[in-house]
């Protein structure tokens, strides 16, 4: 795995978080190729920080540098060009209910015109494929099961080849079947094509078997943790306590 | 006089404010719509096929879809209008009267105010809606994660294809209109009024048909924008598409008759 920092943050406060933060585990970084997981309880801003790590929001205070570039210095073609760099994925799974599932996954690289449109429908089909999603591509939306609008929302979002991928909470619309199938794609896409993958879930599976790093999003404080061993036997009350509830 | 102070304060700040609003929301609305226009230019170039496959398939919607109710409406807008005014002005005028009437009258406000209520009653709601929806469900967000502007890939397609569609079903809906109404009346009242087809073609000079294409190009705009602008107003609850749809239908037709009294005003001086 390459140690290339994608993202860098320093003294950051991520934007309406609901709760006051001092520390220094708000200085991290994003590696290429590493699997980051956001964690904490309900309601502690997790999409929040998930989204100031994106760089869909303004940090509240602090720096955050994406390839090098400080955020706050970007004018609005480069905020453009970041976002086709960080794809980001929310739970609504907002696919566009007018389009069918194929044409929406074709729509972001048709847009840029990345490539003809031949071409963009044989990148779109394997990474559906990839994907395991099966049959019903010309169905709208509306007319999929939720699994398989994710499964399409994911790569829609692949398609403009993006360096990192941002998940909120991934897991909780999978079957055991596929989200054992999805997990791999997911460390196969860190570990093999090195794209950063950042996922905010509770998943205690997903946290102890692929995690790289994990932030622990508490009332308190902000916790970072370089692999699941220093998350699952830290010793402070607050993790104990929050690993205790959470495997409850 | 501290009571009549604050009396006056309050009757010159209530005429204020209903002087203002409408104009900050024309503001507001041009501002918007250039803006669309130009993230539009700014993506596309004018002589490039691809730059049209949206505006192609709002024109679809907008205009061709639209096609059967504007048929059947004309043919009855052709015997109200065309054929009573004919009837009318036959027993008291001469054919020169007729044919300015029918130029003026069907020609450049009727066939354009009655395509103008049928886009904003169908094209400038479904707009408001879809995009509403769009918004409350995070499809519009889904495409700024994705790069993709909103004002080139939603807004503007939708602000030119009604544009085009209201020119277009506007030449429709007239043609048919007076077709429909001349023919009624060489039946029913005389044969000798076939003659007004061409005696029409005639009487149109630059200035009128100039004036026609700038103000139906207008109007549709005006509805498109309307719709676009109260679409993306919808912030977090379902129940403000109804009232944003609402607010579009109003202020569109507001400003259609406005503008449309405006444009008469010039044309006759």
């Amino acid at each position: 795995m390459s140690l290339n920092p994608i993202i860098q943050c320093s003294q950051l406060m991520a934007n309406t978080s609901p709760f006051k933060y001092c520390g220094e585990a708000l200085d991290f970084n994003i590696e290429q190729g590493a699997i980051t997981v956001l964690t904490g309880a309900d309601n502690m801003g997790k999409n929040d920080w998930m989204k100031t790590l994106s760089g869909i929001y303004y940090p509240l205070s602090g720096t955050i540098n994406f390839f090098g570039s400080n955020a706050l210095q970007f004018d609005s073609n480069e905020r453009g060009l970041l976002r086709k760099k960080l794809a980001y994925v929310t739970e609504e799974l907002s696919l566009m209910s007018m389009l069918s599932g194929i044409a929406n996954v074709m729509l972001p690289a048709h847009y840029h015109r990345l490539a003809d449109r031949e071409q963009i429908r044989v990148k779109a089909l394997d990474l559906i494929s990839r994907l395991g999603v099966k049959s019903g591509l010309d169905r709208l939306p509306a007319d999929m099961h939720k699994d398989e609008r994710f499964l399409l929302s994911i790569a829609r979002a692949l398609m403009l080849n993006p360096e990192a991928l941002f998940l909120e909470k991934p897991f909780a619309m999978l079957d055991a079947v596929s989200e054992k199938q999805f997990k791999q794609f997911l460390l196969h896409k860190a570990k093999q094509d090195n794209m950063s993958i950042i996922v905010s879930t509770q998943d205690f599976d997903f946290i102890s078997q692929y995690a790289d790093r994990i932030l622990l999003i508490t009332q308190e404080k902000l916790f970072s943790f370089a692999g699941s061993d220093d998350f699952l036997n830290c010793n402070n009350t607050i993790v104990a306590e929050f690993i205790r509830k959470a495997n409850h | 006089m501290t009571n009549i102070f604050r009396v006056f304060s309050a009757i010159s700040g209530w005429t204020g404010r209903l002087v203002l609003k409408p104009l900050l929301y024309i503001v507001d609305l041009s501002v918007f719509s250039l803006l669309a226009l130009r993230d539009w230019k700014k993506n596309n170039s004018l002589f490039r096929r691809e730059s049209y496959r949206n505006i192609v398939s709002q024109i679809i919607f907008t205009g061709i879809d639209a096609l059967p109710a504007i048929t059947f409406l004309a043919l009855i807008a052709g015997f109200l209008f065309t054929f009573r005014l004919i009837a009318l002005v036959d027993s008291v005028g001469g054919a020169d009267d007729l044919v300015d009437i029918l130029v003026n009258v069907i020609g450049l406000e009727i066939g354009s105010l009655i395509a103008a209520l049928i886009l904003v009653s169908r094209t400038g709601s479904a707009i408001v809606v879809d995009i509403g929806n769009m918004k409350l469900h995070g499809e519009i967000e889904g495409l700024e994660f994705l790069a993709i502007n909103i004002n080139d890939y939603l807004i503007t397609p939708r602000l030119l294809s009604c544009a085009i569609s209201q020119l277009v079903l506007t030449v429709y809906f007239t043609s048919i209109t007076m077709l429909g109404g001349i023919l009624l009346s060489s039946i029913v009242l005389s044969a000798g009024h076939i003659q007004l087809l061409t005696l029409l073609l005639t009487a149109v000079n630059t200035d009128m048909l100039a004036a026609f294409i700038i103000k139906n190009l207008l109007f549709g705009f005006i509805i498109g924008a309307a719709a676009c602008y109260h679409g993306l107003n919808v912030a977090k609850s379902p129940t403000e598409v109804p009232q944003q749809t609402q607010q579009a239908i109003v202020n569109s037709l507001v400003m259609i008759f406005v503008l449309d009294g405006l444009m008469g005003i010039a044309l006759l001086t």
